[in-house]
């Protein structure tokens, strides 16, 4: 029975012109768009690299950090971004420090040096398979299931099928099952397909975690795509009509897709706001020109009191203390920058959490974040370039910035470092998040992701068996 | 035939709508195998309420349908093993032929090992055209898919038909090849309710032939006695009065 009921699903659905569009959709849309991905991609990847080059041949030793170009910090793009180009356009990819002379403690600039001549793809997004499945993919499994009940009750087949002797679980099984892989079946295909004209090119990466991630990410956008297709079955089983069902499941799309999220960010800044790093940058010179006033008028007190004998006794002890004046109040500094930083980071980590915890009440959030995450073009990725930046600051600030000595005296005074200006720049080397990482962050996702799937195919099975077929 | 069992009984049947309407009271009907039976009435009168009774689609108020002995609420799926059903507007797989719509529903009606001549033989026996065997059904008139629709319950081949007004909006011809395709099951055994607003059809081909009003049947006549009353009068001057049990 179950086969049959199958079979007869799977032929209705591939003698429908809606299973040809999908195919043909998929067929086209996701190779073009692991295509167009992988090869933007690449661009950026030379860009990247032409910047390390470029930066490592002028700024080979402590001098020139010192002296010249300044410290300075890159991120690779993201190597799988034809799963989801996520945040690389806007998050930080690139941290500098002042050009020249700087005083320490210095703070590496968060900046994004990616660029796009064609402004249009801001305005439209990219063609990532984020798109096609959070998009295409979603709308198709709606446009296949609308119907499955109600179009069927509308028609009168439904009524001529449950004349007979068949049990109405093995009716929806079927059609979920049977529709279920029409659906998905093309997806995977064409995403082979896509992979395997890219791994024609060389463009694939040989890290087995890539491999971990792109496979997660197909789990990932099939799950999305059952949401879809179950709550379609269900809303298809909550209505008589066929057309009703269609539009209630267009305006729920809308809502899920670009509405909610919206509102989730927009309510999480509201609940708990977070200051912009313009402020904070603000709050730091701030805070630096407090206490920078402060040091000075004690090193000025200080250097009345010093003789203009620099060989004398009395001169070197003045010079001392000076030096004692200027640590303590560098050590206030840092800590007073470190604490903005640490309370700018609690709150920025705290919305962000709460922004997606509103948000994942939408199955298209707790999609877009996880591609993201495993595409290594989201906030963990991000997250993790600001740590190493601060872990790479700490280095700098140690090794070069932090052997500056002042001497203060009563006209003036003298700045030198005693750091070795002949010895090599320390260097940015990017770990990126590990895979563990990733996949103990998308966890939350994938289970929602799986539970909207059982409470929409559980809600269609549940109204199916009290459906009334007339 | 009384001493047979029915196959399709309704046992004080009722059935009350959520919005109130009562739209069958407290009915009682015995349908015997080889017996055609026509229920006649006005729309809303609860002739397709009582066949979605026998269907199982909506839950009695009160009372039981059964078929074959088999109490439809408490079983349907075994109920259901012995009735097939032809509703007003036979639907079918639009995208799928005739042969595959008769292919498909016959499986489920528990028919499996049947060949691509076996079908050829029941649409043939239904008058449907041979070049339209292999065609696909959303290009078919009604009438042929009313012959398809009947088709689907030759082949079944369960004691028990219900047919929803079958022959509204057929041709005469289509009409008259449909109640000979009737006339045969019922010598075949079948025990077969009709519901319908023909009277002269139903005249010509009921046993017995009931008239509802307000979810009541209020009159049921015999083939023999009908041949001694005029059934049109009857059923005006029903339609008119007050409803009264029998």
């Amino acid at each position: 029975m179950m086969r049959t009921l199958f079979i007869k699903e799977v032929r209705d659905a591939l003698s429908s012109r809606r299973f040809w569009v999908i195919l043909a959709l998929c067929l086209i849309l996701i190779p073009l768009g692991v295509e167009v991905s992988l090869k933007d991609y690449q661009t950026r990847l030379q860009n990247y690299r032409e910047a390390v080059r470029i930066y490592r041949e002028e700024t080979k030793q402590v001098q020139d950090v010192l002296y010249k170009e300044g410290a300075k910090a890159f991120a690779p793009p993201a190597q799988l971004s034809f799963l989801s180009l996520g945040l690389e356009l806007v998050l930080p990819n690139v941290a500098e420090t002042p050009a020249g002379r700087a005083d320490p403690p210095v703070v590496m600039r968060l900046g994004n040096n990616e660029s796009r001549d064609n402004l249009y793809e801001f305005f439209t997004g990219p063609l990532d398979l984020v798109f096609v499945v959070a998009v295409v993919m979603s709308l198709l499994a709606v446009i296949l299931t609308y119907g499955a009940i109600s179009g069927e009750k509308e028609l009168g087949t439904l009524g001529q099928v449950l004349s007979n002797s068949v049990p109405r679980a093995k009716i929806i099984l079927a059609k979920a099952t049977a529709n279920g892989l029409v659906l998905v079946i093309p997806f995977l295909l064409s995403l082979i397909l896509s992979l395997t004209l890219v791994e024609l090119q060389g463009g694939l990466p040989s890290a087995a975690g890539a491999w971990t991630s792109i496979g997660l990410g197909a789990l990932v956008s099939v799950l999305l795509v059952g949401v879809f297709f179950n709550l379609g079955l269900f809303v298809s089983s909550l209505t008589k009509q066929a057309v009703p069902a269609l539009v209630t499941l267009l305006l729920v799309w809308v809502f899920l897709y670009g509405v909610y999220p919206r509102l989730a960010a927009a309510a999480a800044q509201i609940l708990h706001p977070v200051k912009s790093d313009a402020l904070v940058a603000l709050e730091k010179s701030q805070i630096k020109h407090d206490i920078e006033k402060a040091r000075d008028a004690e090193l000025e007190t200080v250097a009345q009191t010093m003789p203009r004998d620099f060989k004398s006794e009395a001169f070197k002890a003045g010079q001392k203390k000076q030096q004692e004046i200027h640590d303590r109040y560098q050590a206030k500094l840092e800590a007073g920058w470190k604490a903005i930083d640490r309370d700018v980071e609690a709150r920025r980590s705290t919305r962000d959490a709460l922004t997606a915890d509103i948000a994942r009440l939408s199955p298209v959030s707790s999609f877009v974040r996880p591609m993201a995450e495993l595409a290594r073009s989201g906030w963990l990725e991000s997250g993790q370039f600001r740590r190493e930046v601060r872990q790479y600051e700490e280095v700098l600030n140690r090794e070069i910035f932090d052997k500056q000595r002042i001497i203060r005296m009563p006209r003036g005074g003298m700045i030198s470092n005693e750091a070795d200006p002949k010895a090599p720049a320390p260097v940015f080397a990017y770990v990126p998040t590990p895979e563990d990482d990733v996949v103990r962050d998308i966890l939350p996702d994938v289970a929602l992701l799986i539970l909207f799937n059982l409470v929409f195919f559980a809600g269609a099975f549940v109204t199916f068996l009290r459906y009334d077929p007339r | 035939m009384t001493n047979q069992q029915p196959i399709l009984k309704a046992d004080d049947l009722s059935k009350r709508y959520e919005d109130g309407v009562l739209a069958v009271d407290h009915l009682n009907l015995n349908i015997y195998p080889g017996e055609v039976y026509c229920l006649l009435g006005a729309n809303g009168a609860g002739k397709t309420t009582t066949i979605n009774l026998f269907l199982n689609f909506i839950p009695p108020t009160t009372g039981t349908c059964y078929v074959n002995g088999i109490d439809v609420t408490k079983d349907p799926l075994e109920a259901k093993k012995y009735v097939s059903f032809v509703s007003e507007n036979v639907m079918l797989y639009g995208n799928f032929t005739a042969r595959q719509n008769l292919d498909f529903f016959a499986k489920l009606g528990g028919k499996t090992n049947l060949a691509k001549s076996d079908y050829y033989q029941v649409m043939r026996r239904v008058s449907l055209q041979e070049k339209a065997f292999e065609q696909r059904v959303k290009n078919f008139s009604k009438g042929m898919r009313q012959k398809l629709g009947i088709s689907i319950a030759v082949i079944k081949d369960a004691p028990g038909i219900l047919l929803d007004e079958p022959t509204s909006g057929l041709d005469p011809k289509a009409a008259e090849e449909f109640l000979e395709i009737l006339e045969e099951l019922k010598k075949e055994g079948k025990a077969i309710l009709m519901s319908t607003h023909d009277i002269f059809r139903a005249k010509e081909i009921g046993d017995r032939v009931g008239i509802m009003k307000e979810g009541r049947l209020v009159m049921e006549r015999t083939r023999e006695e009908l041949q001694y009353e005029d059934l049109v009068k009857i059923y005006i001057d029903y339609m008119k009065s007050e409803p009264l049990k029998i």
